[in-house]
């Protein structure tokens, strides 16, 4: 049983690591970025008014997780009539996800686009086709017709830069 | 990190994502909860962390790398500081320079010269002159400070004479007026002469040698009042003053080495050449009179037993063997 939101350091740190994966997160139910962004920040806004009586008994990734869906379920609730064209997927957010796994892809997703931030564009689509797409070494080189050397420097050293950046990230590959 | 694998593969799921500026989020986030702004000012600085901060972080080796610099940054700062103030430079181009330094030593920079002299004797341990071109020096005695010129790779050393420095045809003339003056090489000081009153003393080729009848023409002539050659040694036995030559020889003492590739190959290069695995004693000294012609020189050089040559390609020019006799 902790309180992990008491600090405001502590609670920056959280905020900055958190904001996009969620977002995104949102994002994908609601359709709408400028929306989600509220969602989120309202979540944020909620946790700290209430911190003193917060109490987590998992990790404070999870819990960001369960709060964050519960705001965006009153949204969509509360903007039935709104947003008629957005359906809620209640399979996937019915699932019981008590350590917010279902966060994971987000914030490794976020850990990628920092690392590929600066990177050329090639070896941005390199990672993207090899990764995402699951096209093997072979096929990339084939379709942008460089050698599969090349692929495979450009993912290795993609792979250890993104090692490192979630390598600091809390509650996380532990 | 199979795990990551499998997260990774999650992403395709992930149709659009969007990176938002967190800095601008969190502001907006502490301006909804009544949070002061400075705080938030600090921790903005506290999370990306200021480059000093990154670099003190790291191994001592950075540290060390720092203060390396502060202290080359200091050095020239305090070279300049120590050079502009004491230290002067004229320079002449159709003009002629009248120098009097502060110890009351004269010297008069001679046309297209170059000259830097110190203008503060305070902290010194010589009166320092760089010289290129040609100047007259008259220096004023000063035991405790010794007059120290450097042209170009002779340095000359006195205590209060009157001399001339020039330079011609690539080799340098210094001339005596009167005192005692020191002539050596500034990178090997054992190559070391002493110059009496009125005599004239020429470098060339990292080699001293005491001046023939046709150089006479080239220094002044009422200056040269009694020019007796100089004892010709090797560059490397200690000087040894005051006891005149016989006049009867000729010509002066250089390096074998010297005398092929500064002298013979340099300034003839298509008339001589050596031939492909020519032997000869690099170190041995020679006696030759470079005043003479190239090729009475090689005859010299052959008659003394160090090279041989045989005729080259066209009717003046020589190929250099090695010594016919010695093998």
């Amino acid at each position: 049983m902790t309180k992990p939101f008491e600090n405001i350091k502590d609670f920056e740190t959280t905020y900055r690591e958190y904001y996009n994966p969620l977002v995104n997160f949102v994002n994908k139910y609601i359709n709408n970025f400028e929306n989600s962004k509220e969602v989120v920040q309202f979540t944020f806004v909620k946790i700290w008014e209430n911190k003193d009586k917060i109490e987590v008994h998992s990790s404070p990734k999870s819990y960001l997780f369960q709060v964050t869906k519960n705001s965006m379920i009153d949204y969509i609730r509360k903007n039935k009539n709104h947003l008629s064209n957005t359906e809620l997927d209640t399979n996937d957010l019915n699932i019981l996800d008590d350590n917010g796994k279902q966060l994971d892809p987000y914030i490794v997703r976020q850990a990628v686009e920092n690392c590929l931030k600066d990177k050329k564009e090639k070896s941005r689509e390199i990672f993207i086709l090899n990764k995402f797409e699951g096209l093997t070494y072979e096929e990339i080189a084939d379709y942008l017709r460089i050698s599969k050397r090349s692929v495979e420097d450009n993912i290795s050293k993609l792979l250890i830069h993104l090692k490192k950046e979630l390598r600091n990230h809390p509650d996380f590959f532990d | 990190m199979k795990k990551l694998d499998s997260i990774l593969k999650q992403n395709k799921e992930i149709e659009d994502f969007k990176v938002f500026d967190v800095d601008s989020e969190w502001n907006l986030f502490l301006e909804k909860v009544g949070e002061s702004q400075p705080l938030m000012e600090d921790k903005s600085t506290n999370v990306k962390k200021s480059p000093l901060s990154v670099i003190f972080r790291k191994p001592i080796i950075y540290v060390i790398t720092i203060a390396a610099s502060f202290i080359l940054i200091l050095g020239f700062l305090f070279m300049f500081k120590n050079n502009d103030p004491y230290r002067t430079t004229v320079i002449t181009t159709n003009n002629i320079e009248k120098i009097n330094m502060i110890d009351g030593s004269k010297i008069e920079l001679s046309q297209n010269s170059k000259l830097e002299y110190p203008l503060h004797l305070d902290d010194v341990i010589d009166r320092k002159i760089i010289l290129a071109g040609s100047a007259t020096f008259s220096v004023k005695k000063n035991d405790k400070l010794p007059f120290r010129v450097f042209y170009g790779d002779v340095l000359v050393e006195v205590l209060g004479t009157e001399f001339v420095i020039n330079k011609k045809d690539g080799m340098t003339i210094i001339q005596n007026i009167s005192g005692k003056i020191a002539v050596s090489q500034v990178l090997n000081r054992n190559n070391k002469r002493i110059l009496e009153k009125g005599e004239t003393l020429l470098f060339k080729f990292g080699n001293f040698f005491v001046p023939q009848d046709t150089i006479k023409t080239v220094v002044e002539e009422s200056k040269n009042t009694n020019l007796e050659p100089l004892q010709k040694g090797t560059p490397k036995t200690k000087s040894q003053k005051e006891k005149p030559s016989t006049p009867e020889v000729k010509g002066s003492t250089f390096k074998l080495d010297n005398v092929i590739k500064g002298f013979l190959l340099k300034f003839h290069k298509k008339k001589i050449k050596v031939e492909r695995g020519t032997k000869f004693d690099k170190n041995t000294n020679v006696k030759i009179d470079i005043n003479k012609t190239y090729q009475e020189i090689l005859l010299d050089l052959k008659t003394q037993g160090h090279i041989d040559f045989k005729p080259g390609d066209c009717d003046d020019c020589f190929i250099i063997t090695s010594p016919a006799k010695k093998q």
